[in-house]
């Protein structure tokens, strides 16, 4: 994928673009506003990586422009906790996220995933996870090339999980992922499903962490 | 703020505006008076004229006038007099062919003079009209002598008379005006002076103004000084936060420096992979001191209604949970959540709301200690009022510790936390008209944040 951010705090946007190249997708940087308009005028995006505060012409300015050239791309907008009123402003001009600094780099991945899926791009179809490889097209999990097999409601949990990657995933969420939002289930219908794929998991170095009353978070140990 | 124009020149009118007033009602009395005395003095002048004539009419029997009468007539004040004589019976005997009719000829006391106003050759003019009883050669009857004089005469007169008046008055009246003028600008004069000295002052001396002022000003000099102490008072306060604020981030900035270089250092892989987090969390540290530096500096700000929303206090603990929960699980502490399932509404700041739960949070992990396992947060519906709990079974914490656990910058033992964390739950309690307490508790520490709820 193809993802240009946009932020004047330069070590902020590199640690960013080291991350998400690491993962394996193009990452530009750019430090100032004007540029930045310029910049996508000409180069397409598969998602934007937006701080509201920069040089040149503000953040919302940007994404102003880039919605009245009619380009739809994703954006994630990056806000001060003080900017709250922006934040609000950013949403209705069309942004599809935003998160608050300082934030954990698991947090912005998780977003951009989570995105990214709603709009029906390719993140990255394969995901290895600790020693586990997950086939987001396949819907399959294999451990060392061999193919794990686990019933589909807990590939479901996993999938949700793992979206939501370094978040506590309320469990209300998790029941709508698996059985579809407004499915006449018990919310506590999901946990037999989380606790059988967490026996699965736990000799995989992946751990699925109950924060009871709220929700669940999987853990990679490293 | 409405702008009044100069003091000065609202002084000038409403001392003049009366005044002028005044001068005008004067004037217009003086121009009746003047009107009243030409037409007096006048009367009396034609009165003698005529009386003139009727003499000498009798003495030379209706044929000539004397020349004193002649020069009287002719010198008059008013203006040259003309006059018209009958004698018994309605024969001309001496003037001008026709006099000027009198409107109403109706008269009772025919032997009374009569004084009207008539029009004589397309001109106004006053009319004395005397009709006396006289024998002239032999024959008796009634003898009437006429005598008029053009009014323009006397009506300038009687305007000479006024505009003199006029003028005396406006005189008086630019006197007055400029008197005022330069005399209120000098009665401003310690107003202007205190306004100089409080220009020539520096930024910042911010010390009470002492100068003599007139009894008018005292009171918006008292207000001035007491503004300044507020000032100065709020500039200090400032300025101690600055420099605790500094130290705050001086200590975590120092440990990111050291770690980094260590980790440069580092002769292993398993050495450098420790340093690595020990660096991350170190810069973790760092920012989180900044922001609760600029939450705090936020909270000093006064309330705004607008930010005040109608909040279901439930989502705020979810969403404040849901973050530090990552944290707590992250370090293997067991943490639950106990919610009612009914909404409870508070009309509160979301950002600020959440900001204390998560300072509850962090509070109970960075000084829970190494025998901190579990983290509880439960959410309660009281009457009228909403409360939180976070309770661990950490280092204890008890409830005479509050003044130095609730104040900023001070740590009741050493701990990776900034000593902020407590204060900023503090007063964001304090802005939602809540409080926050130590409970008294047999093991660990539990802290209880109560805020009123909206029906």
């Amino acid at each position: 994928m193809r993802i240009v951010i946009v932020e004047d705090n330069e070590p902020l946007a590199n640690a960013i673009a080291y991350r998400l190249r690491d993962r394996g997708h193009a990452a530009d940087v750019l430090t100032d506003g004007d540029a930045a308009d310029l910049y996508l005028e000409q180069e397409s995006a598969d998602l934007i990586v937006l701080d509201i505060n920069l040089p040149g012409r503000s953040g919302l300015e940007v994404l102003k422009s880039l919605r009245n050239r009619g380009d739809s791309a994703p954006v994630i907008l990056l806000t001060a906790r003080t900017e709250t009123s922006d934040r609000v402003s950013g949403l209705d001009m069309g942004a599809d996220d935003y998160l608050v600094k300082p934030f954990e780099m698991d947090e912005l991945e998780a977003r951009i995933r989570a995105l990214s899926r709603r709009k029906q791009l390719d993140y990255g179809a394969r995901e290895s996870i600790g020693s586990l490889e997950f086939d987001r097209t396949a819907r399959q999990v294999s451990v060392k090339g061999e193919v794990m097999d686990i019933p589909r409601r807990e590939i479901a949990v996993l999938e949700c999980l793992l979206e939501r990657r370094g978040r506590i995933v309320p469990k209300s969420q998790l029941t709508d992922y698996v059985y579809g939002v407004g499915a006449d289930v018990e919310v506590s219908a999901v946990e037999p499903h989380v606790s059988r794929l967490r026996k699965r998991l736990q000799n995989l170095g992946i751990k699925i962490k109950t924060a009871r009353g709220l929700g669940y978070l999987l853990e990679v140990q490293k | 703020m409405i702008n009044h124009g100069s003091l000065r020149l609202r002084l000038f009118i409403l001392i003049l505006t009366p005044l002028v007033l005044l001068a005008v009602l004067l004037g217009f009395w003086r121009f009746m008076v003047a009107q009243k005395t030409a037409q007096e003095l006048f009367d009396d002048s034609l009165l003698s004229a005529g009386l003139a004539i009727s003499r000498d009419v009798a003495i030379s029997g209706g044929d000539a006038l004397s020349p004193t009468t002649r020069s009287l007539i002719r010198d008059a004040s008013g203006g040259e007099i003309f006059y018209h004589v009958t004698g018994p019976g309605g024969i001309y005997v001496t003037g001008y062919a026709y006099p000027p009719a009198s409107a109403n000829s109706s008269v009772q006391e025919v032997y009374k003079p009569q004084f009207f106003e008539a029009i004589y050759r397309d001109e106004p003019v006053r009319v004395l009209k005397m009709t006396e009883r006289v024998t002239l050669e032999n024959l008796v009857g009634d003898a009437t002598v006429t005598v008029w004089q053009r009014m323009a005469d006397r009506n300038a007169f009687a305007n000479e008379l006024s505009i003199r008046a006029g003028i005396v008055m406006g005189i008086l009246l630019a006197t007055l005006a400029v008197v005022v003028w330069f005399g209120v600008a000098r009665g401003l004069r310690p107003l202007l002076d205190l306004q100089d000295a409080i220009d020539l002052r520096s930024p910042d001396d911010l010390s009470e103004i002492k100068r003599p002022v007139p009894d008018e000003v005292q009171g918006v000099v008292k207000t001035l000084n007491r503004l300044f102490g507020q000032v100065e008072h709020s500039i200090n306060a400032h300025q101690v936060f600055i420099s605790e604020a500094a130290h705050q981030l001086r200590n975590p900035a120092a440990a990111v420096q050291s770690m980094a270089e260590a980790l440069r250092d580092a002769k292993t892989d398993e050495d450098r992979e420790k340093r690595i987090h020990e660096l991350v969390s170190a810069a973790k540290n760092s920012a989180t001191v900044a922001e609760q530096l600029l939450s705090l500096e936020r909270l000093r700000q006064p309330t705004h209604q607008d930010q005040m929303d109608e909040i279901d206090f439930r989502l705020v603990v979810e969403e404040a949970c849901a973050e530090m929960g990552v944290h707590i699980l992250a370090k293997g502490i067991e943490f639950d959540v106990t919610m009612p399932e009914a909404a409870i509404m508070v009309s509160g700041d979301r950002v600020f709301l959440t900001e204390a739960l998560k300072n509850l949070l962090d509070n109970a992990v960075k000084h829970g200690g190494t025998k901190l396992s579990r983290i509880s947060v439960v959410l309660q519906r009281d009457e009228g009022a909403v409360s939180v709990t976070v309770a661990d079974d950490g280092a204890g914490l008890s409830p005479d510790q509050s003044e130095a656990a609730f104040s900023r910058f001070s740590q009741l033992d050493y701990s990776e936390g900034s000593g902020l964390g407590l204060s900023i739950v503090s007063a964001v309690a304090q802005r939602h008209g809540g409080s926050v307490s130590i409970n008294q508790v047999e093991k660990g520490a539990s802290l209880t944040l109560e805020l009123p709820i909206t029906l």
